[in-house]
């Protein structure tokens, strides 16, 4: 039997297991988009820990994170740096949206924010902006899946066949399970990622150098010395500067808990409880990156000049001598980090969609009242959106990477508002409406023409600065909300 | 205009000593967030020595997410215990 044919047998039992494991839960939760959408508020903290874990960890974790530490050094690093702390907000701020969720039944950031600021307009924008940012993401997810079952079966799976194969998975347990379908299969896809990471992260640099000291110490005689001291290089070879590091940091960290598949989760937690340590254990999830980066250190001085460098991973797995068992195991591994992301998003993005889009028109809405009917219009959504992610995937040629660097700064420019939600009573919808949408365009002029930065920072952080200044000269010039409506989020 | 809309921001009135603690943790999170970025992280962010067998500009990131761990197991613990003093 050809090891290809072994390796695809690995892969295939995993998707069977994903697969069962994601059905399963969802008969247990009730048919209403409670149930859908946030899992009827249930999740306990095994659960959740690894929801929030293994959503963030993308197939760029398998693939992206080696390919940086193999082609910047040190710029890696700044993957780890953003997440030490990116998380903390959710500790305090889970906990308020999880208490008013559950009081008025609100199951997406969206709602929230729309209830807070009595904007519509607000909340139509962010499923808007949800939709648009989440689409690029799930297609890199798509395309890490079927570039790994396309290198493993040297060749004989074609691209949008893997890709199609593993999204066929992801999308029949979402559309039956919901959430659950995500929360079961990401703890499973969680575990088993982590056990592959770490066992690789230990075992390449003993094969290959004898440990991790003897590795780093011929890494840092040989050319490649200088890119270990931070911040690294650049994605073309020059050394980073850091204005560009710090603020890409500090944008990442503002806006990682703002991203709606993340921050809904707060509504699908059991109790506060179960938010507070999530987080609090959240760091032990992101010391996986450590083994991670150092796979892409391994293959430095090994194999010189992969191209593109997002590949090492299973480059150096097909160039060294390894058990084809173990071959196997880490390709399922890698699709556990595609489809553990991608099952959140399109989660995420279809029930955005249909909560705080399309239910904005009255027919719709009218229509939806009837029990089941929105669980049925969020799956039919399931569908067309894993579809067009799927079409951008194969058919596409756009460039969707860069799309997705602008992403990042996109989502922290909703930061401000949920700040103020909680905190800043005085901040009413035209000055959110306006903070938003000033942030945004700003974002994206300097994202597209950075010739006009000032300073070298990230575009983001121009339009944080704007946002900022629009939310509150705004809010201050113009008349607050109601008072009971503020009372439900800030104790006056 | 509604004068019980105050101007500036607000935190919690409920526990002074919750509101004190969480202060204290933002703050050395702000420290440990600066360690990780400019001005700090230049001074760090060298190669050589080799610690525990990694470079200190890799090792001086996982210690700074350990500090934060452990700051806010610290700060959930007595959350946990003012809760259910409560």
């Amino acid at each position: 039997m050809a090891d290809w044919v072994i390796i695809l047998g690995i892969s295939g039992i995993y998707l069977v297991i994903t697969l069962v494991m994601g059905i399963i839960p969802g008969r247990k939760v009730s048919n209403s988009a409670a149930g859908y959408v946030a899992g009827d508020r249930s999740m306990n903290v095994f659960i959740l820990y690894f929801v929030l874990g293994a959503s963030i960890f993308s197939s760029f974790a398998f693939l992206g994170g080696p390919g940086w530490a193999y082609s910047r050094g040190a710029a890696a690093f700044y993957i780890i740096a953003y997440g030490a702390l990116g998380m903390v907000p959710f500790y305090f701020f889970g906990p308020k949206a999880r208490k008013l969720g559950a009081k008025h039944g609100f199951v997406t950031q969206a709602e929230l924010l729309q209830d807070r600021y009595n904007s519509k307009v607000l909340a139509a924008l962010l499923a808007v902006l949800t939709v648009v940012v989440l689409i690029p993401y799930l297609t890199l997810q798509m395309k890490g899946a079927g570039l790994v079952l396309n290198t493993i079966s040297e060749g004989v799976i074609p691209e949008w066949l893997g890709a199609g194969i593993a999204y066929g998975v992801v999308l029949i347990y979402v559309f039956f399970s919901g959430v659950m379908g995500v929360g079961w299969t990401n703890t499973f896809q969680g575990i088993f990622m982590l056990i592959i990471a770490w066992f690789l992260g230990l075992y390449l640099p003993e094969k290959m150098y004898g440990g991790i000291g003897p590795m780093f110490e011929e890494l840092i005689a040989s050319d490649f010395g200088e890119a270990l001291s931070a911040p690294g290089l650049t994605s073309s070879g020059v050394p980073w500067d850091w204005w560009g590091f710090s603020s890409a940091v500090l944008i990442s960290a503002v806006g990682f808990s703002m991203w709606p598949h993340f921050f809904m989760k707060a509504f699908a937690a059991k109790s506060d409880r179960t938010i507070k340590l999530t987080v609090v254990l959240y760091p032990t999830f992101q010391i996986f990156l450590v083994p991670i980066l150092i796979i892409g250190f391994a293959a430095v001085l090994a194999y010189p000049g992969v191209e593109p460098a997002d590949s090492i991973l299973p480059y150096t797995l097909l160039q060294m001598d390894l058990p084809v068992i173990l071959i196997g195991l880490v390709c399922a591994g890698t699709l556990a980090a595609s489809m553990s992301s991608g099952d959140a998003i399109v989660h995420a993005a279809a029930s955005v969609a249909v909560r705080d889009g399309l239910s904005k028109s009255p027919s719709l809405a009218n229509w939806m009242k009837t029990e089941g009917k929105e669980r049925k219009l969020i799956r039919i959504l399931v569908v067309v959106i894993s579809l067009i992610a799927y079409y951008f995937a194969v058919f596409a040629e756009t460039d969707i990477v860069s799309l997705l660097l602008g992403a990042y700064g996109g989502i922290a420019q909703i930061f401000p508002l949920v700040f103020a939600m909680f905190y800043w009573p005085r901040a009413n919808g035209k000055g959110a409406l306006a903070g938003l949408i000033g942030g945004i365009l700003v974002t994206l002029f300097f994202l597209y023409n950075p010739e006009y930065k000032p300073i070298p920072v990230h575009e983001g952080i121009y339009g944080l600065i704007v946002n900022l200044a629009l939310l509150i000269g705004i809010s201050l010039a113009t008349e607050p909300e109601d008072v009971e409506r503020i009372e439900r989020y800030t104790e006056l | 205009m509604d004068n019980k809309i105050p101007n500036g921001l607000v935190f919690s009135s409920r526990s002074t000593k919750r509101r004190k603690r969480a202060f204290i943790l933002v703050s050395v999170l702000v420290v440990i967030q600066l360690c990780l970025i400019w001005p700090i992280y230049p001074i760090m962010g060298a190669a050589k020595p080799l610690i525990l067998g990694l470079p200190l500009s890799f090792f001086w990131v996982i210690l700074m997410v350990c500090f934060s761990f452990i700051s806010l197991l610290i700060f959930f613990r007595k959350d946990i215990e003012t809760e259910e003093k409560e």
